[in-house]
Protein backbone atom coordinates (compact mmCIF):
# COMPACT_ATOMS: atom_id res chain seq x y z
CA UNK A 1 0.00 0.00 0.00
CA UNK A 2 1.41 3.64 -0.71
CA UNK A 3 2.03 6.04 1.82
CA UNK A 4 0.03 9.24 1.79
CA UNK A 5 1.74 12.45 0.56
CA UNK A 6 1.31 15.27 2.10
CA UNK A 7 1.40 18.05 0.22
CA UNK A 8 1.27 21.36 2.01
CA UNK A 9 -0.77 24.23 -0.11
CA UNK A 10 0.71 27.72 0.46
CA UNK A 11 -1.17 31.25 -0.13
CA UNK A 12 -1.38 31.86 -3.56
CA UNK A 13 -0.65 28.07 -4.96
CA UNK A 14 -2.14 25.39 -6.80
CA UNK A 15 -1.41 21.48 -5.56
CA UNK A 16 -3.09 18.77 -8.07
CA UNK A 17 -2.31 15.36 -7.26
CA UNK A 18 -3.66 11.86 -7.26
CA UNK A 19 -4.61 9.65 -3.86
CA UNK A 20 -3.23 8.48 -1.72
CA UNK A 21 -2.37 12.47 -1.23
CA UNK A 22 -3.42 14.70 1.08
CA UNK A 23 -3.75 18.58 0.57
CA UNK A 24 -3.59 20.73 3.57
CA UNK A 25 -3.65 23.99 3.80
CA UNK A 26 -3.86 27.48 6.71
CA UNK A 27 -6.49 29.75 5.73
CA UNK A 28 -7.33 33.70 6.72
CA UNK A 29 -9.21 35.53 4.49
CA UNK A 30 -8.81 33.50 2.05
CA UNK A 31 -10.55 30.65 0.74
CA UNK A 32 -9.39 26.81 -0.45
CA UNK A 33 -11.08 25.38 -3.56
CA UNK A 34 -10.78 21.94 -3.71
CA UNK A 35 -11.78 19.69 -6.89
CA UNK A 36 -12.13 16.43 -6.60
CA UNK A 37 -12.68 13.53 -9.30
CA UNK A 38 -14.26 10.61 -7.44
CA UNK A 39 -13.61 7.98 -9.95
CA UNK A 40 -10.12 8.82 -10.35
CA UNK A 41 -9.18 9.76 -7.27
CA UNK A 42 -7.73 12.87 -8.04
CA UNK A 43 -8.15 16.25 -7.21
CA UNK A 44 -6.77 19.63 -6.86
CA UNK A 45 -7.03 22.47 -4.37
CA UNK A 46 -5.90 26.52 -4.97
CA UNK A 47 -5.62 28.60 -1.81
CA UNK A 48 -6.39 31.94 -3.25
CA UNK A 49 -6.39 35.39 -1.92
CA UNK A 50 -8.29 37.89 -3.60
CA UNK A 51 -11.71 37.49 -5.68
CA UNK A 52 -10.68 38.91 -9.13
CA UNK A 53 -8.07 40.18 -10.94
CA UNK A 54 -9.03 43.23 -12.75
CA UNK A 55 -6.28 45.46 -15.96
CA UNK A 56 -4.67 46.76 -12.74
CA UNK A 57 -3.63 43.44 -11.36
CA UNK A 58 -2.64 42.08 -14.83
CA UNK A 59 0.03 45.07 -15.16
CA UNK A 60 1.68 43.79 -11.80
CA UNK A 61 4.86 42.47 -12.25
CA UNK A 62 4.03 39.96 -9.47
CA UNK A 63 0.89 38.98 -11.29
CA UNK A 64 -0.03 35.53 -10.68
CA UNK A 65 -2.71 33.66 -11.77
CA UNK A 66 -3.10 31.72 -8.15
CA UNK A 67 -4.00 34.70 -6.23
CA UNK A 68 -7.51 35.43 -7.45
CA UNK A 69 -10.65 33.32 -7.83
CA UNK A 70 -11.72 34.35 -11.30
CA UNK A 71 -8.07 33.62 -13.22
CA UNK A 72 -6.90 31.01 -10.18
CA UNK A 73 -9.78 28.43 -10.40
CA UNK A 74 -9.78 28.57 -13.98
CA UNK A 75 -6.56 27.70 -13.66
CA UNK A 76 -6.76 24.66 -11.19
CA UNK A 77 -9.33 23.28 -13.71
CA UNK A 78 -6.58 23.31 -16.67
CA UNK A 79 -3.77 21.96 -14.30
CA UNK A 80 -6.31 19.22 -13.61
CA UNK A 81 -6.89 18.62 -16.73
CA UNK A 82 -3.36 18.99 -18.39
CA UNK A 83 -1.67 16.71 -16.21
CA UNK A 84 -5.16 13.52 -15.48
CA UNK A 85 -7.31 14.02 -18.77
CA UNK A 86 -10.60 15.21 -16.35
CA UNK A 87 -12.38 17.55 -17.86
CA UNK A 88 -14.36 20.46 -15.58
CA UNK A 89 -17.83 18.73 -16.12
CA UNK A 90 -16.50 15.89 -13.87
CA UNK A 91 -15.48 17.44 -11.19
CA UNK A 92 -17.09 18.63 -7.68
CA UNK A 93 -16.14 21.52 -5.44
CA UNK A 94 -16.03 22.41 -1.50
CA UNK A 95 -15.08 25.66 -0.43
CA UNK A 96 -13.54 26.59 2.84
CA UNK A 97 -12.28 29.66 4.73
CA UNK A 98 -13.08 33.47 4.02
CA UNK A 99 -13.12 34.42 7.29
CA UNK A 100 -12.17 38.43 8.90
CA UNK A 101 -9.07 37.42 10.75
CA UNK A 102 -7.90 41.27 11.07
CA UNK A 103 -11.14 43.55 12.25
CA UNK A 104 -9.15 46.61 11.79
CA UNK A 105 -9.82 46.22 8.08
CA UNK A 106 -12.66 47.98 6.56
CA UNK A 107 -13.43 45.51 3.99
CA UNK A 108 -14.44 42.13 4.12
CA UNK A 109 -11.98 40.28 1.69
CA UNK A 110 -13.18 36.94 3.18
CA UNK A 111 -16.65 37.54 2.00
CA UNK A 112 -15.85 38.98 -0.98
CA UNK A 113 -13.57 35.71 -1.91
CA UNK A 114 -16.03 33.59 -1.16
CA UNK A 115 -19.04 35.02 -3.30
CA UNK A 116 -16.44 35.34 -5.99
CA UNK A 117 -15.53 31.51 -5.70
CA UNK A 118 -18.90 30.88 -5.86
CA UNK A 119 -19.78 32.61 -8.87
CA UNK A 120 -16.74 31.23 -10.93
CA UNK A 121 -17.31 27.70 -9.71
CA UNK A 122 -21.08 28.34 -11.26
CA UNK A 123 -20.24 29.95 -14.38
CA UNK A 124 -18.08 26.82 -15.26
CA UNK A 125 -20.70 24.53 -14.22
CA UNK A 126 -18.97 22.85 -11.29
CA UNK A 127 -21.04 21.82 -8.75
CA UNK A 128 -19.89 23.05 -5.46
CA UNK A 129 -21.03 20.00 -2.77
CA UNK A 130 -19.89 21.66 0.37
CA UNK A 131 -19.18 25.39 1.84
CA UNK A 132 -17.88 26.57 5.25
CA UNK A 133 -16.72 29.91 5.12
CA UNK A 134 -16.78 32.90 6.86
CA UNK A 135 -16.04 33.42 11.00
CA UNK A 136 -13.36 35.22 12.41
CA UNK A 137 -11.20 32.67 13.05
CA UNK A 138 -8.46 30.64 10.97
CA UNK A 139 -8.98 27.39 9.31
CA UNK A 140 -6.67 24.37 9.14
CA UNK A 141 -7.99 21.98 6.11
CA UNK A 142 -7.16 18.75 4.63
CA UNK A 143 -8.21 17.53 1.66
CA UNK A 144 -7.87 13.70 1.14
CA UNK A 145 -7.34 12.34 -2.58
CA UNK A 146 -8.53 8.82 -1.48
CA UNK A 147 -12.27 9.77 -0.53
CA UNK A 148 -12.57 13.49 -1.49
CA UNK A 149 -13.44 14.47 2.33
CA UNK A 150 -11.61 17.48 3.64
CA UNK A 151 -11.04 17.44 7.66
CA UNK A 152 -11.80 20.73 8.56
CA UNK A 153 -10.82 22.83 11.67
CA UNK A 154 -12.04 26.27 12.67
CA UNK A 155 -9.46 27.67 15.40
CA UNK A 156 -10.52 26.71 19.16
CA UNK A 157 -13.65 24.66 17.59
CA UNK A 158 -13.84 21.32 16.97
CA UNK A 159 -12.72 19.63 13.75
CA UNK A 160 -15.53 18.71 10.93
CA UNK A 161 -15.74 16.17 7.97
CA UNK A 162 -17.23 17.69 4.65
CA UNK B 1 13.44 38.38 -9.73
CA UNK B 2 17.54 37.16 -9.32
CA UNK B 3 18.96 38.89 -6.57
CA UNK B 4 22.98 39.02 -6.20
CA UNK B 5 24.95 37.23 -3.92
CA UNK B 6 26.33 40.74 -2.78
CA UNK B 7 23.20 41.89 -2.15
CA UNK B 8 21.65 38.69 -0.37
CA UNK B 9 25.12 38.35 1.51
CA UNK B 10 24.39 42.35 2.74
CA UNK B 11 21.02 42.37 3.51
CA UNK B 12 21.82 39.22 6.07
CA UNK B 13 24.59 40.82 7.71
CA UNK B 14 22.25 43.57 8.18
CA UNK B 15 19.66 41.42 9.70
CA UNK B 16 21.99 39.86 11.77
CA UNK B 17 22.68 43.16 13.65
CA UNK B 18 18.94 43.84 14.01
CA UNK B 19 18.84 40.94 15.57
CA UNK B 20 21.45 40.84 17.91
CA UNK B 21 20.48 44.15 19.07
CA UNK B 22 16.74 42.81 19.61
CA UNK B 23 18.19 39.90 21.46
CA UNK B 24 19.91 42.23 23.81
CA UNK B 25 16.64 44.13 24.00
CA UNK B 26 14.51 40.86 24.57
CA UNK B 27 17.07 39.74 27.62
CA UNK B 28 16.93 42.35 29.08
CA UNK B 29 13.11 42.84 28.86
CA UNK B 30 12.14 39.28 30.74
CA UNK B 31 15.41 39.70 32.68
CA UNK B 32 17.44 36.14 31.40
CA UNK B 33 19.56 35.45 29.07
CA UNK B 34 18.09 34.86 25.67
CA UNK B 35 19.53 34.68 22.44
CA UNK B 36 18.17 35.27 19.26
CA UNK B 37 19.58 33.46 16.33
CA UNK B 38 18.93 34.45 12.83
CA UNK B 39 18.17 31.53 11.20
CA UNK B 40 18.00 33.04 7.46
CA UNK B 41 17.27 35.67 5.46
CA UNK B 42 16.25 34.81 1.65
CA UNK B 43 14.12 35.69 -0.55
CA UNK B 44 11.36 33.62 -1.88
CA UNK B 45 8.07 32.79 -3.83
CA UNK B 46 5.05 34.19 -1.29
CA UNK B 47 3.84 30.16 -1.85
CA UNK B 48 6.95 28.22 -0.74
CA UNK B 49 7.09 30.86 2.09
CA UNK B 50 4.10 30.17 3.61
CA UNK B 51 3.83 26.35 2.84
CA UNK B 52 6.93 26.13 4.69
CA UNK B 53 5.71 28.41 7.41
CA UNK B 54 2.63 25.76 8.30
CA UNK B 55 4.73 22.80 7.65
CA UNK B 56 7.19 24.12 10.62
CA UNK B 57 4.77 25.29 12.99
CA UNK B 58 2.29 21.99 12.18
CA UNK B 59 0.45 22.03 15.43
CA UNK B 60 -2.83 22.32 16.55
CA UNK B 61 -2.83 24.19 20.13
CA UNK B 62 -2.64 27.42 18.09
CA UNK B 63 0.19 30.19 17.66
CA UNK B 64 0.25 33.71 18.75
CA UNK B 65 1.49 36.12 17.26
CA UNK B 66 2.21 40.03 17.28
CA UNK B 67 1.91 42.22 13.61
CA UNK B 68 3.89 45.68 13.59
CA UNK B 69 3.62 47.83 10.16
CA UNK B 70 6.29 49.89 10.15
CA UNK B 71 5.85 52.76 7.46
CA UNK B 72 7.96 55.94 6.49
CA UNK B 73 10.66 56.24 3.82
CA UNK B 74 9.96 52.41 3.77
CA UNK B 75 7.25 50.51 4.36
CA UNK B 76 8.26 47.09 6.55
CA UNK B 77 5.81 44.26 7.85
CA UNK B 78 7.27 42.73 11.61
CA UNK B 79 5.64 39.36 12.89
CA UNK B 80 6.77 38.04 16.24
CA UNK B 81 4.95 34.71 16.55
CA UNK B 82 5.42 32.19 19.29
CA UNK B 83 2.74 28.87 20.69
CA UNK B 84 0.64 29.19 23.44
CA UNK B 85 3.23 27.73 25.98
CA UNK B 86 5.82 29.74 25.63
CA UNK B 87 3.89 33.29 25.50
CA UNK B 88 2.54 31.72 28.69
CA UNK B 89 5.97 31.05 30.01
CA UNK B 90 6.97 34.87 28.70
CA UNK B 91 4.03 36.38 30.56
CA UNK B 92 5.51 34.67 34.05
CA UNK B 93 8.88 35.87 33.11
CA UNK B 94 7.77 39.33 32.21
CA UNK B 95 5.67 39.51 35.97
CA UNK B 96 8.25 37.65 37.52
CA UNK B 97 6.03 34.77 38.72
CA UNK B 98 6.80 31.24 38.49
CA UNK B 99 6.69 29.69 35.27
CA UNK B 100 3.83 27.46 34.94
CA UNK B 101 2.04 29.98 36.96
CA UNK B 102 -0.06 31.68 34.14
CA UNK B 103 -2.21 28.26 32.45
CA UNK B 104 -4.66 29.92 30.52
CA UNK B 105 -4.49 32.65 27.14
CA UNK B 106 -5.74 35.46 28.90
CA UNK B 107 -4.73 39.39 28.83
CA UNK B 108 -1.76 39.32 30.04
CA UNK B 109 -0.34 36.82 27.82
CA UNK B 110 -1.94 38.68 24.71
CA UNK B 111 -0.37 41.66 26.18
CA UNK B 112 3.14 40.01 26.56
CA UNK B 113 3.39 39.29 22.63
CA UNK B 114 1.94 42.53 21.89
CA UNK B 115 4.21 44.12 24.20
CA UNK B 116 7.21 41.96 22.94
CA UNK B 117 6.38 42.92 19.21
CA UNK B 118 6.33 46.41 20.08
CA UNK B 119 9.71 46.34 21.80
CA UNK B 120 11.37 44.42 19.29
CA UNK B 121 9.63 46.10 16.18
CA UNK B 122 10.87 49.52 17.26
CA UNK B 123 14.57 47.87 17.42
CA UNK B 124 13.94 47.03 14.34
CA UNK B 125 12.74 51.04 13.25
CA UNK B 126 15.58 52.54 15.63
CA UNK B 127 18.17 50.65 13.57
CA UNK B 128 17.08 51.85 10.34
CA UNK B 129 16.67 54.92 11.81
CA UNK B 130 19.89 55.81 13.25
CA UNK B 131 21.53 53.78 11.10
CA UNK B 132 20.50 54.26 7.81
CA UNK B 133 18.51 57.59 8.31
CA UNK B 134 15.58 55.97 7.32
CA UNK B 135 12.49 57.67 9.13
CA UNK B 136 9.71 54.95 10.26
CA UNK B 137 6.99 54.83 12.62
CA UNK B 138 5.35 51.73 13.96
CA UNK B 139 1.84 51.34 14.71
CA UNK B 140 -0.06 49.75 17.61
CA UNK B 141 0.55 45.92 17.27
CA UNK B 142 -2.34 43.82 16.08
CA UNK B 143 -2.35 40.26 18.25
CA UNK B 144 -3.86 37.39 16.60
CA UNK B 145 -4.46 33.99 18.08
CA UNK B 146 -4.50 31.39 16.06
CA UNK B 147 -3.20 28.74 13.59
CA UNK B 148 0.57 29.45 12.87
CA UNK B 149 -0.42 28.96 8.89
CA UNK B 150 -3.57 32.07 9.33
CA UNK B 151 -1.45 34.16 11.09
CA UNK B 152 1.31 33.99 8.80
CA UNK B 153 -1.38 34.47 5.97
CA UNK B 154 -2.25 37.49 7.17
CA UNK B 155 0.77 39.01 7.91
CA UNK B 156 2.42 38.31 4.41
CA UNK B 157 -1.05 39.47 2.37
CA UNK B 158 0.06 43.19 2.21
CA UNK B 159 3.12 42.22 -0.11
CA UNK B 160 1.55 39.30 -1.63
CA UNK B 161 -1.27 42.01 -2.67
CA UNK B 162 1.40 43.40 -5.24
CA UNK B 163 4.48 41.47 -5.34
CA UNK B 164 4.54 37.22 -5.58
CA UNK B 165 8.20 37.58 -4.05
CA UNK B 166 8.79 38.41 -0.30
CA UNK B 167 12.34 39.18 1.42
CA UNK B 168 12.13 37.42 4.67
CA UNK B 169 13.92 37.43 7.83
CA UNK B 170 13.70 34.52 9.59
CA UNK B 171 15.06 34.15 13.07
CA UNK B 172 14.63 32.04 16.52
CA UNK B 173 14.48 32.85 20.31
CA UNK B 174 17.01 30.63 22.75
CA UNK B 175 16.38 29.83 25.95
CA UNK B 176 18.38 28.22 28.13
CA UNK B 177 16.51 26.64 30.57
CA UNK B 178 13.01 26.64 28.82
CA UNK B 179 11.63 24.97 26.17
CA UNK B 180 11.03 28.10 23.97
CA UNK B 181 9.26 28.05 20.37
CA UNK B 182 9.47 31.73 18.92
CA UNK B 183 9.73 33.48 15.52
CA UNK B 184 10.11 37.06 14.18
CA UNK B 185 10.46 37.95 10.58
CA UNK B 186 10.94 40.98 8.95
CA UNK B 187 9.23 41.64 5.27
CA UNK B 188 9.31 45.05 3.16
CA UNK B 189 6.39 45.77 1.50
CA UNK B 190 6.31 47.68 -1.84
CA UNK B 191 9.17 47.89 -3.89
CA UNK B 192 12.30 45.72 -2.61
CA UNK B 193 14.44 47.40 -5.23
CA UNK B 194 13.92 50.72 -2.77
CA UNK B 195 14.34 48.96 0.25
CA UNK B 196 17.44 47.12 -0.90
CA UNK B 197 18.87 50.22 -2.13
CA UNK B 198 18.56 52.19 1.43
CA UNK B 199 19.47 49.09 3.24
CA UNK B 200 22.69 48.24 0.73
CA UNK B 201 23.69 51.48 -0.64
CA UNK B 202 23.37 49.92 -3.63
CA UNK C 1 6.28 59.34 49.14
CA UNK C 2 2.55 59.28 48.80
CA UNK C 3 2.21 60.55 45.02
CA UNK C 4 -0.68 59.34 43.27
CA UNK C 5 0.16 57.84 39.93
CA UNK C 6 -1.92 57.00 37.08
CA UNK C 7 -0.69 54.16 34.18
CA UNK C 8 -1.38 54.69 30.47
CA UNK C 9 -0.25 51.45 28.66
CA UNK C 10 -2.19 49.89 26.06
CA UNK C 11 -0.76 46.65 27.04
CA UNK C 12 -1.99 45.01 30.33
CA UNK C 13 1.08 43.29 31.28
CA UNK C 14 3.11 46.77 31.22
CA UNK C 15 0.30 48.06 33.47
CA UNK C 16 0.91 45.28 35.57
CA UNK C 17 4.74 45.40 35.54
CA UNK C 18 4.89 49.44 35.87
CA UNK C 19 1.78 49.01 38.72
CA UNK C 20 4.40 46.13 40.73
CA UNK C 21 7.40 48.15 40.42
CA UNK C 22 5.55 51.30 42.08
CA UNK C 23 3.58 50.16 44.44
CA UNK C 24 6.81 47.64 45.78
CA UNK C 25 8.43 51.60 46.44
CA UNK C 26 5.36 52.96 48.29
CA UNK C 27 4.12 54.58 45.34
CA UNK C 28 -0.03 54.67 45.39
CA UNK C 29 -1.32 53.78 41.80
CA UNK C 30 -4.76 55.54 41.64
CA UNK C 31 -5.86 54.52 38.11
CA UNK C 32 -4.72 52.94 34.85
CA UNK C 33 -5.65 53.33 30.99
CA UNK C 34 -5.21 51.76 27.48
CA UNK C 35 -4.92 55.00 25.05
CA UNK C 36 -4.72 58.54 24.97
CA UNK C 37 -8.24 59.18 24.97
CA UNK C 38 -9.29 57.71 28.05
CA UNK C 39 -6.01 58.96 29.99
CA UNK C 40 -7.39 62.38 29.63
CA UNK C 41 -10.92 62.15 30.93
CA UNK C 42 -9.69 59.95 33.85
CA UNK C 43 -6.41 62.47 34.26
CA UNK C 44 -9.57 64.99 35.04
CA UNK C 45 -11.49 62.75 37.02
CA UNK C 46 -8.81 61.77 39.51
CA UNK C 47 -6.04 64.45 39.38
CA UNK C 48 -2.98 61.98 39.83
CA UNK C 49 0.47 63.88 40.62
CA UNK C 50 2.36 62.24 38.26
CA UNK C 51 1.25 60.30 34.99
CA UNK C 52 3.16 57.41 33.25
CA UNK C 53 2.02 58.01 29.35
CA UNK C 54 2.89 55.15 26.92
CA UNK C 55 3.70 56.92 23.82
CA UNK C 56 2.35 54.52 20.90
CA UNK C 57 -1.53 53.60 21.62
CA UNK C 58 -5.29 53.36 19.51
CA UNK C 59 -7.67 55.70 20.05
CA UNK C 60 -4.89 58.82 20.28
CA UNK C 61 -1.31 58.35 21.07
CA UNK C 62 0.64 59.50 24.03
CA UNK C 63 1.92 62.73 22.73
CA UNK C 64 -1.60 63.81 21.97
CA UNK C 65 -2.74 62.90 25.08
CA UNK C 66 -0.19 64.95 26.86
CA UNK C 67 -1.00 68.18 24.94
CA UNK C 68 -4.69 67.77 26.16
CA UNK C 69 -3.78 66.74 29.65
CA UNK C 70 -1.59 69.91 29.69
CA UNK C 71 -4.17 72.48 28.02
CA UNK C 72 -6.30 70.83 31.29
CA UNK C 73 -3.32 71.63 33.24
CA UNK C 74 -0.46 72.80 32.18
CA UNK C 75 1.15 71.96 36.00
CA UNK C 76 0.51 68.17 35.06
CA UNK C 77 3.60 65.95 35.77
CA UNK C 78 3.68 63.23 32.90
CA UNK C 79 6.29 60.61 32.35
CA UNK C 80 6.50 59.21 28.57
CA UNK C 81 7.65 55.61 28.11
CA UNK C 82 8.50 54.39 25.08
CA UNK C 83 9.63 51.97 23.09
CA UNK C 84 11.31 54.23 21.08
CA UNK C 85 14.33 55.75 21.46
CA UNK C 86 13.32 58.19 18.59
CA UNK C 87 14.16 61.54 19.01
CA UNK C 88 11.21 62.57 17.12
CA UNK C 89 9.03 61.56 19.11
CA UNK C 90 10.87 62.32 22.27
CA UNK C 91 11.26 65.63 20.98
CA UNK C 92 7.85 66.94 20.65
CA UNK C 93 6.84 65.67 23.91
CA UNK C 94 9.47 67.43 25.55
CA UNK C 95 8.57 70.99 23.83
CA UNK C 96 5.12 70.17 24.75
CA UNK C 97 6.12 70.03 27.91
CA UNK C 98 6.75 66.40 29.49
CA UNK C 99 8.07 65.77 32.68
CA UNK C 100 10.67 62.90 31.91
CA UNK C 101 10.83 59.83 30.23
CA UNK C 102 11.79 56.24 30.45
CA UNK C 103 12.80 53.92 27.37
CA UNK C 104 11.59 50.37 27.31
CA UNK C 105 12.30 47.51 28.10
CA UNK C 106 12.56 49.61 31.53
CA UNK C 107 14.82 48.66 34.43
CA UNK C 108 12.89 48.64 37.91
CA UNK C 109 15.46 51.59 38.80
CA UNK C 110 15.28 53.73 36.17
CA UNK C 111 11.41 53.72 36.96
CA UNK C 112 11.93 54.58 40.23
CA UNK C 113 14.36 57.39 39.69
CA UNK C 114 12.25 59.25 36.90
CA UNK C 115 9.50 59.13 39.61
CA UNK C 116 11.50 60.55 42.32
CA UNK C 117 13.15 63.13 39.85
CA UNK C 118 9.42 64.07 38.73
CA UNK C 119 7.80 63.63 42.63
CA UNK C 120 10.56 66.00 43.73
CA UNK C 121 9.10 68.72 41.34
CA UNK C 122 5.67 68.90 43.14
Amino acid sequence: MNEMILIQVGVADIKVSKAPAMLMTNLGSCIAVCLYYEQGQIGGMLHLMMPRADEKALEYRGFKKEKYANTGIRELVYQIKQQFRVDHSMLTAKIFGGGRILQNVSLDIGADNAKAAQDILRELGIRIIASKVGGTKGYNIRFDLSTGKVRCQIFGEQEQEF
Amino acid sequence: MVHSNKTINAIQMIARLIIDEASRAFSKMIRQGVSIEMQNAYFDDISNVTAKICNEYNEYKGSVGAIVDLTGDVKLKFLFMTDLSTAQILTDLLLRRQTGTTKEYDINVESTVQEIGNVLSCIVANMLVNDFQISMTPSVPVVLRDFAGTIFAEFIRDVADERQEALVVESRFLLSNQKMKCHMFIMPVGESEQILQYLTFS
Amino acid sequence: MGKKIMVVDDAAVIRLMLKDILESHQFEVVGECSNGQDAIEKFKALKPDIVTMDIIMPNMDGVQALEEILKFDKNAKVIMVTALDQREFLMKAIRLGAADFIVKPFEDARVIAAIQRVARQI
